[in-house]
Formats: C-alpha cells, sequence, structure tokens
C-alpha cells in the first residue's frame, strides 16, 4: 500500500533490503524493485533471478565471486540481470572500494553475458543520523564525492553508469549538490521515528521538514508508585537499537526501560502521572524495525480508524 | 471450538481489497503456494470444521496458509484453515472504530501526517532533481 502511494507521487521504483521484501512488493504491484544488499544463499539467488522475469529488479555485489553466482543463476533460468557496484562511501558495512576496486568489478559484471552492469549503490547510512547539520551535509558531500569519482572512473573506462543511487531520510537534500545522485532512497521519512527527530537543522533546531506520523499505542496497566507506571509496550511491540521510544507530547514522561511485554515511564515529580487504563501514544525510537513486529498497521484519521493495512513483508527475508 | 469459514465471513468486519492483495503477497513469498489439505478444508465452507489437519512436510506454516486461502475464497484474511482465530493475525482494530477503542499494543498511524509527508519527498524529488526510490522496510 505504502509503496503504491509513493509511486504515485512519482518513485520511480522501491528499494529493499531482502529478496522476500522483493518478492512482497513484486507480488503487490511494484514492478521495479533494487535489492539494495548483496544476495548469496543459492536458493535465495534462484528467488531473486526468478523475480527478474517478472518486473525490472536489480540488485547490489560486492565481490566477483558473487557475480559469477548470479550470472549462472541468471543464464539457468533465461534471464538477464541488473547489478550494481556496491561501494563503500563511509559506512563500512558492505561494499568494494571507491575507486580502482568498483571499476575491476565492474568490469567483471559487465564481461559476464546474463548481467547488465547498471551502476552504483552509494548509501551511507550511518551519515543518516549524524546529529549535527554540517558535519552531516559534510558525511554526505564526502560520499557523493567518492561516488561521483568512481562513476567518472568506470565511464572513463568505456563503461556507462546508468545510475547512481544512496542519500536517505537524513541526507537526501545534500545530494544535488554533487550532482552525482540520480536516485535517493529515503524511506523513513513516511513514518519518522525519535532517533531521526533528534537531527539538527542548520540552525541547530530539530529538523522539521517531515513530521511524525507514525506511534505504537500503549495502554497503563499498572501504576506502583506515584514516580513510574507500566505500560503493555515492550520488546514485543517496539524496537530499542536505536534508543528508548520518547512519550508523545509529554516531556515530563520519560519511557526508561523495556522487557518483553511491559515498558517503564517515569514521572517528573511535578507530572501527574498515567493511571491505569490510560492511553499512552509513543514515538519508535527506530521505525523500521518496530514495524516488522508488527502484524497491522492501523491508519486513522481524526480519531476514527479509516485503513487497517497487514505488514506484508514483515519477517520476509 | 467448533467454527465455520462462513461464520468467519459473516462476522469479520468489512475491509478494503488491497487486505486481501497484500496478504497473498504475503503468502506467496511464504508458502509457495503449495496445496495442502489447509485447502480442502476450507473447501468445506458451511460445513463444520472439525479436524485440524494434520501437519505435512514442507507443507507452508499456518501463518501463511491462512492468507493464501483467505484469497481464494475471499474469507478475512485472519481467519484460520482450521477454525479458530489466531490471535497474532487479528487486527486490534476494526474499520470505523474511534481511536478509543483499539486494541494496545498497536502500531497507529495518522494517515494525513503520512500523506503529507509522501508528498513533501515527492516534491522535494522533483525540486532537486533527483527520482525517490523509497525504501518502504517491512511496510504494507
Amino acid at each position: 500500500m505504502i509503496a503504491r502511494r509513493q509511486m504515485a507521487l512519482g518513485a520511480v521504483g522501491v528499494c529493499c533490503q531482502t529478496v522476500g521484501e522483493a518478492e512482497a512488493m513484486v507480488f503487490g504491484g511494484i514492478d521495479d524493485v533494487l535489492v539494495t544488499n548483496e544476495v548469496v544463499d543459492r536458493v535465495k539467488v534462484n528467488r531473486l533471478v526468478s523475480l527478474a522475469k517478472q518486473a525490472r529488479v536489480a540488485v547490489c555485489a560486492d565481490d566477483a565471486g558473487n557475480a559469477e553466482a548470479l550470472n549462472a543463476a541468471a543464464a539457468a533460468f533465461g534471464a538477464r540481470l541488473d547489478v550494481l557496484v556496491e561501494v563503500n562511501v563511509g559506512a563500512n558495512r558492505c561494499g568494494v572500494e571507491p575507486g580502482r576496486p568498483a571499476l575491476v568489478l565492474a568490469e567483471a559484471i559487465a564481461a559476464l553475458p546474463n548481467l547488465n552492469f547498471a551502476g552504483l549503490q552509494a548509501y551511507h547510512g550511518a551519515a543518516q543520523h549524524i546529529r549535527d547539520f554540517t558535519e552531516r551535509r559534510s558525511a554526505a558531500l564526502s560520499a557523493a564525492k567518492k561516488a561521483g569519482a568512481t562513476k567518472a572512473l568506470i565511464e572513463g573506462a568505456g563503461l556507462p553508469c546508468e545510475r547512481v543511487t544512496g542519500a536517505g531520510t537524513g541526507t537526501y537534500r545534500f545530494e544535488p549538490e554533487s550532482g552525482v545522485y540520480d536516485e535517493i532512497q529515503a524511506g523513513s521519512y513516511v513514518f519518522m521515528d525519535a532517533d531521526y527527530g533528534h537531527n539538527l537543522d542548520e540552525g541547530g533546531g530539530a529538523v522539521s521538514e517531515f513530521e511524525q506520523s507514525l506511534h505504537i499505542l500503549a495502554t497503563v496497566v499498572s501504576r506502583p508508585d506515584r514516580a513510574r507506571c507500566i505500560v503493555n509496550a515492550g520488546l514485543k511491540a517496539l524496537s530499542v537499537d536505536s534508543g528508548m521510544p520518547v512519550v508523545d507530547g509529554d516531556e515530563g514522561a520519560r519511557y526508561v526501560g523495556a522487557s518483553d511485554e511491559h515498558g517503564k515511564i517515569e514521572f517528573a515529580e511535578s507530572r501527574r502521572g498515567f493511571d491505569p487504563g490510560e492511553r499512552v501514544r509513543l514515538v519508535p525510537g527506530h521505525c523500521d524495525p518496530t514495524v516488522n513486529l508488527h502484524d497491522w498497521i492501523v491508519g486513522y484519521r481524526g480519531n476514527h480508524v479509516e485503513a487497517l493495512w497487514p505488514v506484508a513483508a514483515r519477517g520476509a527475508f | 471450538m467448533i467454527v465455520t469459514a462462513s461464520q468467519f465471513q459473516s462476522t469479520a468486519p468489512i475491509h478494503s481489497i488491497s487486505i486481501v492483495q497484500t496478504s497473498f503477497t504475503r503468502s506467496a513469498h511464504r508458502a509457495y503456494a503449495k496445496p495442502s489439505e489447509h485447502d480442502l478444508v476450507q473447501e468445506t465452507m458451511g460445513a463444520p470444521v472439525v479436524d485440524r489437519p494434520k501437519p505435512v512436510n514442507g507443507a507452508p506454516c499456518i501463518r501463511s496458509t491462512r492468507a493464501g486461502s483467505a484469497l481464494r475464497i475471499g474469507a478475512s484474511p485472519w481467519s484460520t484453515p482450521a477454525g479458530g482465530f489466531e490471535p497474532m493475525m487479528r487486527p486490534p482494530a476494526e474499520i470505523g472504530i474511534p481511536l478509543e477503542e483499539v486494541e494496545s499494543p498497536a502500531l497507529i498511524l495518522d494517515l494525513d501526517t503520512f500523506e503529507r509527508n509522501l508528498k513533501r519527498l515527492a516534491d522535494a524529488g522533483r525540486r532537486l532533481g533527483v527520482r525517490p526510490m523509497p525504501r518502504p522496510t517491512s511496510a504494507p
């Protein structure tokens, strides 16, 4: 549903991180999917190649052996697969180093008959969450510079570099300065979360270009004393990898700890606090893994439920 | 509890077609559409469903089967093939109810805000001259 809305508003396709997510998108009617990840398991490679016969599907690679495996599977299925070279532009996760190592891999991919060298994946995930505006901009431009130089090297060697893709919710606005990126991979902007809410804008205030649309609705189940209450949303309802959720609109109440089914909220001394039965809205610390914990998203307008969307790609690897 | 698929249909809230379609996408990548005894049980709509099917080697997990079967017969996507509710898939709300009645914990999405966010990135993409290729991770 969300991907289709994004496409209707001008998105050229969607990015996924797993083959299962890509399948969910293609089966849901999205016809252009980029798997921004390496796919190595033999069966997963087969699933990916099979999918490439049903929609425009591209994948990333940072290893020549993996490229050969992708090519062999594509040949077996009579398919042709778009492959982007993933370049490490600062995140130090996957990716070959910029420059010559990327060129070598691009040439290896281009030489394989069932693969099409489609460009560069240059996503700097960590840069999305740098709080300071100037530092975040600097990291984004540094990533873009590495990607741009690599693109120039590859094109100088005679290989067309069709697309350079990267950038996210935290850095997309800097990319045009570089003129390198053709596509932006923002995702969290639809929901936002407490972590992105900590990013600062040019004036030092919290970024405000996107608003918090997603909350975890929790109920107070216990009020053992005046200083704290317990809600029914713990680790099974929200992720804490990027910090605790934030109690929406109430700075005097702080979500301080999560166990499996419980969340502990402490109150400032002056606060009345919440009593059993009261509802609390929590801003998720990190929206992506939080969504992945739920079967349903309850869409509301005003005060009434308007939509129930199953989380189609939940747990889909 | 003995129940029938048709009983679930009659008592389930009405949802848009998109739910069924998306449920299928979910089942498709997990279940690989392998026919199983669950399908046969679904065919008995209207008659009491008494026996829970035995596990079959390689058969899809019950969540997937339920969604897939639901697509085939048009039943609500959270009714189980063998009868009974599967709590994990029961939605925490019904269309039209006030937010106060939504079961918790639940993920709730302010659709007005969500739509503004979608539009802002689309507008920014046009303004900045880049193509949005968004990441709807795990999203519906």
